[in-house]
């Protein structure tokens, strides 16, 4: 942070005399108190903008300004920016050129940031549905009641009761006490976006690999001879990684795009391939079909890192360039083209965002094209590997340590070790945690019983179901009552008519957030209905967590405005309600009922081993943001000063204690590095062997290592094993024993693992083959709503589920119906740049706004032809659930026959009707429209309940 | 130094004066700024700034 | 004598409007008028191509000598301004700017066209320096405090570049050689002529 003022450009060398005359006139002019203004602004305004014109902001040019460092709230770029801050205001935004990430850079919605400093469409304070009216409320009477009813929902039907959203566009502090929270109060049942966006990625890649997360990063693509973009609208979603995907390029990288739609991404590329939603197993499989028939696979990464690609080969062997073509609609010569690109470029890239995680089988997607990169060696390579995007600010970090249904921060299982290791962490009796959770037993979908402690919760794609489905078919004890959506907009979601019809069963709905969001307005609920104020980025300081997994300290730009409140200020105020602030907080600093963000952070320091949240330290962190000009673009390794060799603000895993000194890990799994050198291996989480083959690595392993060959992960008895357990400190000695790497809080495990030059967890092959997936092989099925039925009964979808997160889960029933004639057209959905998720916020800011007032559909001329539309006409999109939507047609190529897109970020209308005046006064939107998911339809990932938002059906008729 | 258009006009305005001593003629020149004087137009404030721009060029629009 | 133009490159230009509603943000301009705007070519099909649009600032402004109050004057680095004390919001400029870059917000309900806006390449307009009249009528001056367009210090990919005409045809020479390929400096032989 640091203080200027306006200067005149050169000031420092230019003649007094220029400036001082011009200093004079601004004081004169100062003095005389003119408003010349005011006449000119009005003139300037359209009429429908009069009554909205507020003057130009002020700027004190002889006043200090206050430059405050921070990062756009946007997306996982993780772009810098400058803030200007007079008298607490914020009055403008400067570029971040230092910034080794953006180097300035922004899109529409990191370019309009500012207005977050000043937007009214907000919920100014609490408020509480009264007879059908918001009322304002105080703070003190909204955690009061919210709390009252909570706790007598809880005494009837238990903790799993309440159900909620936490929110990726929290910091790490602030999700991570989202997800203690849920803890002390005694519940799994919180989840967040992550669910929703890349939960299959997640799951197919730390399967596969070891860790859930982007191997490379953007600006490591800069190294990429070769960049496979599939299921990825950068242009759109992650614009500023465009600036290094196009540079390389310019440097002569081949840029391959492959997607149903035509996107602004695909203008860019050198090649295109169109092929058929749904369809991307078939679409690898073709081209690994090319690759093994040419012989192109690296044999001797294959031999010694992968375990599981011969089984993976038989398969492929199925997808003939003609079974390929049947089903994807891409044809031989495109197929082998792109397999060609990638045999002879490497290292290449491989890119994939929404467009292969959103999907039944999005498990399957993710996992083939895992296959694809291990087959090509690309993984563990500078300029390779799985560049997998994330979607919002700090989608990466809520992951990590964040309000996860199905484990706990660091990924910690939620098996009695896992809670066992967070009960010490947290200073905390495990009896007295375990207590406060439902002590039933229930069925755990294996033909089992588990405790609700130990079972995943319900998840943020299926919450409706937890409302409204049959108690004797849920796997708790009750029915879902009470929900909280705590930074999360509902519209993202599919099936918006059964959401209204369960909003409007709950016992209790509570909205907290800076924008009312769709979750104030959806339903026609008249009392029991809280909006709390949540402050936005800008006004609290934290960690955020990057798609490249560097951890960027977001300075706090200005005060809360209005009465809005951190995250980790309201999760504080409901502990202390539920009367368990003391232990949740106990070794956290809190100052005014406030708990901060550095000590908050510290505590995931302590914590959080398994991933190497570790050694991000504030201090660490906040160093490296002083220092962003040291850092190299391509590397993101400063070049001296004072954080030299360090990458920049330490990708996880960061190992070790912040003392240790890791640098951090820029790629993933690269033996070319010492481990104490961000390099690394596959990890050995599956055990030793399976079915008597080695799982372990063969002869490969990082640079330095004192164990030439593959390992097993590290826990005291290895290191008793190879005589060097005395290298540990007699204090680390009495923390280790009988721990493992990741539960030895000294971390001495750790450290001496890596000073012998060996990677912590071990040393393994990636498992093409994962065994405890339902499709161990990844798999094509046709999706749920297909419209090539005549290929279901050769790729039929998996047999229902009766509890899976707890849930009765349908696939086969519903495919059962055959929908395509009634609905002919793909339905398939996805992002525009100027908006954000369910867009509330983004539409709330005239900037972006303005840019794009309409909900529209893009449909082929054919398809338009055929159902007698023309471009700019209003139409009925309706899903084959009975969902229907009132948009503009846009009539284009960008998709091709037989698909039609809708982007998801509208809300604020529902099946042709206006929810106007269901908002809080002056706090609607600037742009409201249909929510395309009131069109979309069932469908869950096998893994992760991925929600399928990506391939449904629909038609379209002229309204 | 002043632009050239504002230099113009300042000859204007003075053969203006002249002719205007001579009897009651109002003299219209086309095409020459009528406005008010801008201060940072003029050769000195750009060859001023002129560096600074250069600089900033560089740090804002190279790929680094 | 530096000469200030813009450039955009469409080969890097990925429709992002992150330079339109950086114009925004720094002036405050209001809804309806836009003082730069990214045009498309061959929208959705093959060959989409982006370009960023506003005043290029032309040598010899068309918009200059077809107004009939002289309303528009150009700095010394070659920055085309106006005085909106003066404009009469005629209209003429817009029919002669190659580019469209004149708005004219409506200033009654009955469509009268108010004072003209334009691009001011972030140099403010004539009043002092920094001074709220200043802000109010023209935005920021930027160029003043050594600093360029914010449009193009923002743009996403470096598409949009701003400057000193040599140094900014330097950076963009640089690229086209690494890419190997024909440059594609659009609209600028129509708005500096041939010596570029
Ligand atoms: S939304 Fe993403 S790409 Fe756009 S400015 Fe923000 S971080 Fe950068
Ligand atoms: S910011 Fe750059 S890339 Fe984006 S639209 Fe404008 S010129 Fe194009
Ligand atoms: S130069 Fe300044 S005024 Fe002109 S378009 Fe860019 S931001 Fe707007």
């Amino acid at each position: 942070m640091k203080l200027t003022k306006k200067k005149a450009a050169g000031a420092g060398a230019a003649a007094p005399g220029l400036l001082g005359k011009a200093l004079t006139r601004r004081a004169f002019l100062q003095g005389s108190g003119l408003a010349v203004g005011g006449a000119a602004v009005a003139g300037m305004l359209p009429t429908s903008m009069m009554k909205k014109a507020k003057a130009a902001r002020r700027i004190d040019p002889d006043q200090e300004i206050r430059e405050v460092l921070t990062v756009c709230g946007h997306c996982s770029v993780g772009c810098s920016t400058i803030a200007e801050v007079q008298n607490g205001i914020w009055v403008g935004q400067e570029p971040a050129l230092d910034s080794p990430i953006n180097l300035g850079a922004h899109c529409a919605k990191g370019a309009a940031l500012r207005n977050h400093g000043h937007s009214t469409r907000r919920v100014k304070y609490p408020m509480k549905k009264v007879g059908g009216r918001w009322e304002r409320i105080s703070w003190e009477q909204a955690i009061d009641e919210i709390g009252d009813k909570i706790l007598h929902i809880r005494d009837e039907s238990g903790p799993d009761s309440l159900w909620f959203a936490g929110s990726s566009k929290a910091n790490n502090e602030g999700a991570y006490l989202q997800r203690k929270l849920a803890a002390f109060w005694g519940s799994n049942n919180c989840d967040h976006q992550a669910r929703i966006c890349h939960s299959t990625t997640v799951a197919g890649v730390a399967n596969t690999w070891g860790y859930g997360a982007q191997t490379n990063s953007y600006n490591d693509i800069l190294k990429s001879k070769c960049i496979v973009m599939c299921g990825s609208n950068a242009a759109e979603a992650h614009p500023v990684a465009m600036q290094m995907i196009l540079r390389a390029k310019e440097n002569g990288s081949h840029m391959v795009v492959m997607d149903p739609r035509f996107t602004r991404t695909a203008a860019h590329a050198d090649t295109y391939v169109r092929f058929r939603s749904g369809t991307d197993v078939a679409l690898i499989f073709g081209m690994l079909y090319h690759i093994f028939e040419n012989e192109w696979e690296d044999k001797e990464y294959l031999e010694q890192r992968v375990f599981g690609m011969d089984r993976v080969r038989e398969e492929v062997k199925k997808w003939t360039p003609d079974e390929v073509e049947r089903v994807t609609g891409a044809s031989e010569e495109a197929v082998y083209e792109v397999a060609r690109i990638m045999a002879e470029n490497r290292p290449g890239t491989f890119v994939w965002c929404m467009g292969g995680t959103q999907h039944t089988i999005g498990n399957n997607y993710v996992r083939a094209y895992n296959c694809l990169q291990l087959a090509l060696g690309n993984i563990g390579v500078e300029g390779g590997g799985a560049n997998i995007f994330r979607g919002h600010d700090n989608v990466q970090g809520a992951t990590d340590v964040g309000p996860n249904p199905d484990n706990l921060p660091g990924y910690y299982p939620l098996s009695e070790g896992g809670w066992q290791h967070w009960a010490r962490v947290w200073d905390v009796d495990y009896e007295w945690l375990a207590e406060r959770f439902d002590q039933e037993e229930y069925d755990d979908g294996q033909n089992g019983k588990i405790k609700p402690m130990n079972s995943g919760g319900i998840t943020v794609s299926r919450w409706i179901d937890g409302v409204l489905e049959d108690k004797e078919n849920i796997a708790q004890r009750d029915n879902i009552r009470a929900v909280m959506m705590w930074g999360h907009a509902p519209n993202s979601q599919t099936r918006l008519p059964e959401m209204k019809e369960a909003m409007e069963k709950l016992d209790l709905l509570v909205v907290i957030d800076p924008y009312p969001t769709v979750s104030a307005v959806l339903h026609e609920r008249t009392d029991d209905t809280y909006l709390l104020p949540a402050a936005t980025q800008f006004e609290q300081a934290g960690s955020v967590t990057a798609s490249n997994r560097s951890l960027q300290w977001r300075f706090q730009v200005i005060e809360p405005l209005y009465e809005h409140k951190p995250d980790k200020d309201i999760a504080y105020l409901f502990a202390e309600k539920f009367g368990f602030a003391d232990e949740m907080f106990k070794n956290i600093e809190v100052v005014n009922k406030q708990p901060t963000s550095e000590s908050i952070l510290r505590e995931i320091n302590r914590g959080t081993w398994s991933i190497g949240y570790t050694g991000q330290s504030p201090e660490r962190l906040k160093e490296h943001m002083e220092n962003q000009r040291t850092f190299n673009v391509a590397s993101l390794k400063a070049e001296g000063g004072p954080v030299d060799g360090e990458i920049y603000c330490l990708p996880w895993p960061t190992y070790g204690t912040p003392e240790f000194k890791h640098p951090g890990t820029h790629v993933l799994y690269d033996t070319s590095k010492h481990v104490l050198d961000g390099g690394g291996n596959f990890r050995a989480n599956f055990g030793t062997e399976y079915e008597g083959e080695n799982l372990l690595a063969e002869g490969s392993y990082s640079k330095g290592a004192e164990i030439q060959d593959g390992y097993p992960e590290f826990d005291s008895e290895l290191l008793k094993q190879l005589g060097w357990w005395d290298d540990l400190t007699e204090e680390e000695k009495a923390e280790a024993d009988g721990k493992s790497w990741t539960t030895d809080l000294s971390g001495g495990i750790i450290r001496v693992a890596m000073e012998r030059g060996c990677h912590p967890f071990g040393n393994a092959k990636a498992r093409a083959y994962v065994w405890n997936f339902p499709d161990p092989i990844p798999l094509h099925r046709e999706p749920l709503y297909t419209p090539r039925y005549d290929l279901v009964e050769d790729y039929p979808t998996y047999e229902d589920r009766k509890v899976f997160y707890r849930l009765p889960t349908r696939y086969a029933s519903v495919q059962a119906t055959d929908y395509s004639d009634d609905f002919p057209l793909i339905h398939t959905s996805g992002r525009l740049v100027e908006y954000e998720g369910g867009g509330e916020e983004t539409r709330s800011n005239p900037w972006l706004a303005e840019l794009k007032q309409d909900m529209f559909v893009e449909i082929n001329p054919a398809d338009a032809n055929d159902a007698d539309v023309r471009n700019g006409q209003m139409v009925w999109l309706e899903g084959p659930e009975g969902g229907r939507i009132r948009i503009k047609a846009l009539v284009t190529e960008r998709v091709g026959r037989g698909t039609v897109f809708t982007p998801f970020h509208f809300g604020g209308r529902f099946q042709g009707e206006d929810l106007l005046e269901r908002y809080p006064e002056g706090a609607s939107p600037y742009v409201r429209g249909e929510s395309n998911n009131t069109a979309t339809t069932y469908g869950y990932d096998s893994v992760t309940m991925m929600q399928e938002t990506k391939t449904t059906l629909c038609r379209v008729t002229p309204a | 130094m002043m632009p050239k258009k504002i230099a113009l006009s300042a000859i204007a305005a003075l053969s203006l004066g002249l002719l205007a001593g001579c009897g009651d003629v109002t003299l219209y020149e086309p095409g020459v700024y009528k406005g008010s004087g801008d201060e940072t137009a003029s050769e000195e404030a750009a060859e001023r700034r002129a560096d600074a721009l250069r600089d900033r060029a560089q740090a804002a629009h190279t790929d680094r | 004598m530096a000469r200030m133009k813009f450039l955009c490159d469409a080969e890097r230009c990925i429709e992002c409007q992150a330079c339109v509603t950086a114009c925004k943000n720094e002036h405050e301009v209001p809804w309806g008028v836009n003082r730069r705007r990214v045009i498309v070519m061959n929208d959705g099909r093959p060959g989409e191509k982006s370009i960023s649009v506003a005043c290029m600032h032309c040598t010899d402004a068309p918009c200059a000598a077809v107004c009939p109050v002289d309303c528009f004057y150009t700095t010394a680095d070659g920055i085309v301004l106006h005085d909106k004390d003066l404009c009469i919001g005629c209209g003429y400029c817009f029919y002669a700017c190659p580019f469209g870059a004149p708005q004219y917000p409506q200033q009654t309900a009955f469509g009268v066209r108010g004072k003209m806006d334009k691009c001011t390449f972030c140099a403010g307009g004539p009043e002092p320096v920094h001074s709220q009249e200043e802000l109010t009528k023209y935005g920021t001056n930027r160029v003043e405090e050594g600093k360029l367009p914010l449009c193009a210090e923002m743009c996403a990919t470096k598409a949009l570049i701003a400057g000193d005409g040599n140094v900014i045809a330097d950076i963009y020479r640089k690229r086209v050689m690494t890419r190997g390929g024909r440059p594609q400096t659009w609209g600028w032989q129509a708005a500096y002529g041939d010596d570029i």
